[in-house]
Parts: C-alpha cells; structure tokens; sequence
C-alpha cells in the first residue's frame, strides 16, 4: 500500500452577496475577506473546529475575476460535503457556482483581469 | 429534473404566447385556487404563518412551515387531518437567517419531518426559497443537504418528479381543465 502524499482538493467559485462585498475584510485579519471568517464561523459551529482544521477551506483568488464579487476558494476533497452545507447555510448568503479539482479548470471559462492577488 | 416553482405569478398569467415552450419546466406557486390561468402547471401553497390547520382548511397542494419549534404540533395537526399526498415544504431560506443551535433543531425536525411524510404518504419538499439569485442553491449543494438531513438525494429527487407529476395540473382557460 502506497500513502498518499497529497490530499485532493476541490477548488470552488463562490458568488457573495452584496452585504458581504468580496472587498470587506475583518478588522482582526486585515488579509481575510469577511465572506470567508463568515464561512469558517458557519462551518465551526455546524460541524466542529476538528472538522474545520480537516476541511482546510482557504481563500485562493478574490477580487480580480471578472465576475463581480466571486471569490475561489480551496478545500479538502473528503470535506466538500460539509464545506457545501456550510455554504448553502451561510448567512448573508453565499452560493457555489462551479466546482473543479484544478483552478485551471474552474477559470478556464473566466477572463481574469490579473493575477496579482493570489494568496497562497 | 428541470423544474423551477415560483411565487411571483403575475409575471407570467399574461405571457401565453412567450412561454409555450418553458411551460413543462415551470411552476406557479399560489395560494388559491385560480379561476383563469394559461398554460402553466401550478400548485397550491399554504403558508404556517397565515393559517391554522383545522377541518375547514381550504384546499392545498403544499404546506410550508417557517418554525422548527412549531414542527410537532403542525405534524400533529396534519395527522388529524388526514389529507394524503400533500407536501410538507421547508425552506433553506428560513433556516440559513437562524443562528447554529437552530440549524441543529432544523437538522432533527427535517428528519422528523420526512419520517413523518414516509408513514403518511406525504412529500417533504426541501426549496431553497431564494428571493434573489445570491439565494439560489445549486444541485450538488442540495445533495449535500439531503444528506446532511439523512435522505437519500436519488430516491428523494426521484420520489419529488413523481409527486409533481402527479399532482401539477394544467389550467388551459376559465372554462376548460386539462
């Protein structure tokens, strides 16, 4: 049996609402947009902060899509179940447009306008 | 199953000509009764809110409850009515304005719910209840949902397009009924 050495992961485009503009950050954490403290909060209290930490979600592109208040964000591919739910219970809202394993993949039917703003 | 519900009718009562061809994927919520309606598949929808379940209830297709702290009475109520083949519809709207505690008590009154709909040959209908596109759920979104209710997404989406064919109906004027 031969271990794995990466885990998979899912990369998702999420459209923000307005209330929580793509530009809004947490006072606290002036690099996180608040869409996503909003997200992790949601997931925390819904599934645990182990499962939080196993689900690994992470803010990949934000501002620079050419569509307007779209974010892409990176999870864990044994999590997505979870990470979705989270979503789909976020409030304000926050909805999953499209899911690929590679970034190459989920943009390849977006125009970005830079790339500047990759947040590793 | 390519199905939207909507709430907001009079859009559509006057547009027979422009909709002929979506009329199939294409269902008016209301919550009466209609007298005159095109071509459009509808169902009758009542709202927990604005009525209390007694005998002299109007007709309805599907009952929408907004409370999960009011879930066992309405279940009760609804037993004692004895209405079979009605849908018992939850919104992810309601539950997506709660906080996480009341997301948990949704979690067990949906399980409840749909265990309760299995016994009475009812439909539990979950809808994501949006008001704007940012509210919209998509599909593998709301399997992850069933799932986190313990239903089954197949079976359950399977069981919803036999429950709307069976009960949608097609009104094709004042006089006629198809």
């Amino acid at each position: 049996m031969v271990l794995r050495r990466k885990d998979k992961h899912r990369y998702l485009l999420i459209y923000v609402n307005d209330e929580i503009s793509v530009h809004s950050k947490e006072p606290n954490n002036k690099d996180t947009p608040k869409s996503i403290t909003i997200l992790r909060q949601r997931f925390s209290d819904l599934f645990g902060s182990i499962e939080l930490e196993k689900a690994s979600i992470n803010i990949i592109i934000k501002n620079n899509l050419c569509l307007p208040n779209c974010i892409i964000i990176k999870c864990n591919l044994e999590s997505m179940e979870n990470v979705l739910c989270a979503i789909s219970l976020s409030y304000p809202p926050l909805t999953t447009l499209k899911i690929s394993g590679t970034i190459k993949k989920l943009t390849s039917q977006l125009q970005f306008k830079s790339m500047k703003n990759i947040i590793t | 199953m390519n199905i939207i519900g909507s709430d907001n009718s009079n859009e559509y009562l006057n547009q027979i000509e422009h909709t002929h061809s979506i009329y199939e994927s294409f269902i008016l919520r209301l919550r009466n009764k209609p007298k005159n309606l095109p071509l459009f598949k509808y169902l009758v929808v009542l709202l927990e809110s604005e009525t209390n379940i007694n005998s002299k209830i109007p007709f309805f297709d599907i009952f929408s409850m907004n409370n999960w702290y009011t879930y066992k009475i309405i279940l009760r109520q609804l037993k004692k009515l004895n209405r079979k083949n009605i849908g018992i519809e939850i919104k992810i709207r309601h539950i997506r304005n709660c906080n996480s505690y009341e997301i948990g008590k949704w979690v067990k009154s949906i399980k409840e719910i749909n265990k309760f709909c299995k016994l009475t040959d009812n439909q539990l209908i979950i809808s994501s209840g949006a008001e704007t596109n940012c509210e919209t759920i998509s599909g593998n979104t709301f399997d992850a949902l069933l799932k986190l209710f313990d239903i089954e997404p197949i079976q359950y989406w399977n069981e919803l397009e036999k429950w709307i064919d069976t009960k949608s109906r097609v009104y094709y004027g004042a006089s006629s009924e198809g």
